[in-house]
């Protein structure tokens, strides 16, 4: 295991510059995530405000239950991601990668659940994308439309963030179990480790908005 | 920030969590959707100060990060305030 200082990269003055340029850019690169999804949750809180009882209603037809559980399971990996982190700053490789496992599979149920419940919607006819037929029993389908529009937007985006999260978890796997650079691993891990809990902060006000906020 | 506190926090999150559901169980109304986003506002708080480990960041990168939201509340202000000032005008 190499224990020798680091170095920085010739661009850097030292290790703590370059330690606090990695996270500004990555916080920077996070203000225009957080730009990209505000844009879809002020889309949806004009709608929401105009046709709230549609909405309201429309809701009613997710399923809470795989949505909280989803939630859970979201909450849960953010601690093992954190205990990753922890574990690969105090040199302890085996737990480092325990815990990274486990977050990976957190993260992939997380996406499985959800496919799952996107298959179910599109059993009952609700999916009013790609000219699939959309049948809508209750009140207002037009309007209702749009909430399943926004629905399949806004987790969809959500889900392809949380696809690149696992696939880093992957690549994080793959070199904490190879090992080569504590220094450059206790950096990277700390990037994905922002990364993950972003989406995280997203997917609460996602589950919030669009599965609580029903009749 | 200690493992201790993560998981101090991860308790306090499914708490919340749970908190929101059961508020589900109040009428549908004002009331019931402002603590449901309340929890959410307190839940991302929780997030972002302990797992984005904010607590423990200097002055610049807390700029950074309330920078984002800071142009986000612009982004809801104006929305909202042209969206709940709209007055309904005759004949459509």
């Amino acid at each position: 295991m190499p224990t020798d200082e680091p170095v920085p990269a010739e661009q850097f003055d030292d290790m703590a510059q370059q330690r606090r340029s990695i996270h500004l850019g990555m916080w920077a690169f996070l203000a225009t995530e957080l730009l990209l999804f505000g844009g879809l949750f002020a889309g949806f809180t004009v709608y929401r405000v105009q046709h709230g009882a549609v909405f309201a209603e429309a809701a009613t037809h997710l399923d809470l239950t795989l949505g909280s559980i989803n939630t859970a399971l979201l909450l849960t990996s953010g601690l093992t991601l954190f205990a990753a982190e922890q574990a690969i700053t105090d040199r302890h490789r085996g737990t480092g990668l325990l815990f990274l496992l486990a977050t990976t599979l957190l993260g992939a149920v997380f996406l499985g659940i959800k496919g799952y419940e996107w298959y179910a919607e599109a059993s009952h006819n609700l999916v009013p994308v790609l000219g699939w037929p959309f049948h809508y029993e209750g009140q207002s389908p037009a309007i209702a439309e749009l909430f399943f529009n926004f629905y399949f937007i806004m987790t969809g985006l959500h889900a392809a963030h949380m696809l690149m999260g696992v696939i880093a978890l992957g690549a994080m796997v793959f070199l904490v179990g190879r090992w080569r650079d504590a220094h450059k691993l206790d950096r990277q891990i700390r990037m994905v480790g922002l990364y993950w809990a972003f989406v995280d902060v997203v997917w609460i006000f996602v589950f919030t908005s669009l599965y609580l906020l029903r009749a | 920030m200690t493992m201790r506190a993560a998981v101090l926090v991860w308790v306090a999150l499914l708490a919340m969590l749970g908190a929101s559901l059961l508020a589900l169980q109040l009428e549908t109304g004002p009331l019931r959707y402002t603590l449901h986003l309340g929890a959410a506002a307190v839940m991302a708080a929780l997030v972002m100060t302990v797992f984005m480990r904010l607590k423990a960041a200097d002055g610049m990168m807390r700029l950074f990060a309330l920078g984002g939201l800071f142009w986000l509340s612009f982004l809801f202000l104006l929305t909202l305030l042209e969206l709940l000032s709209r007055t309904p005008q005759a004949g459509g």
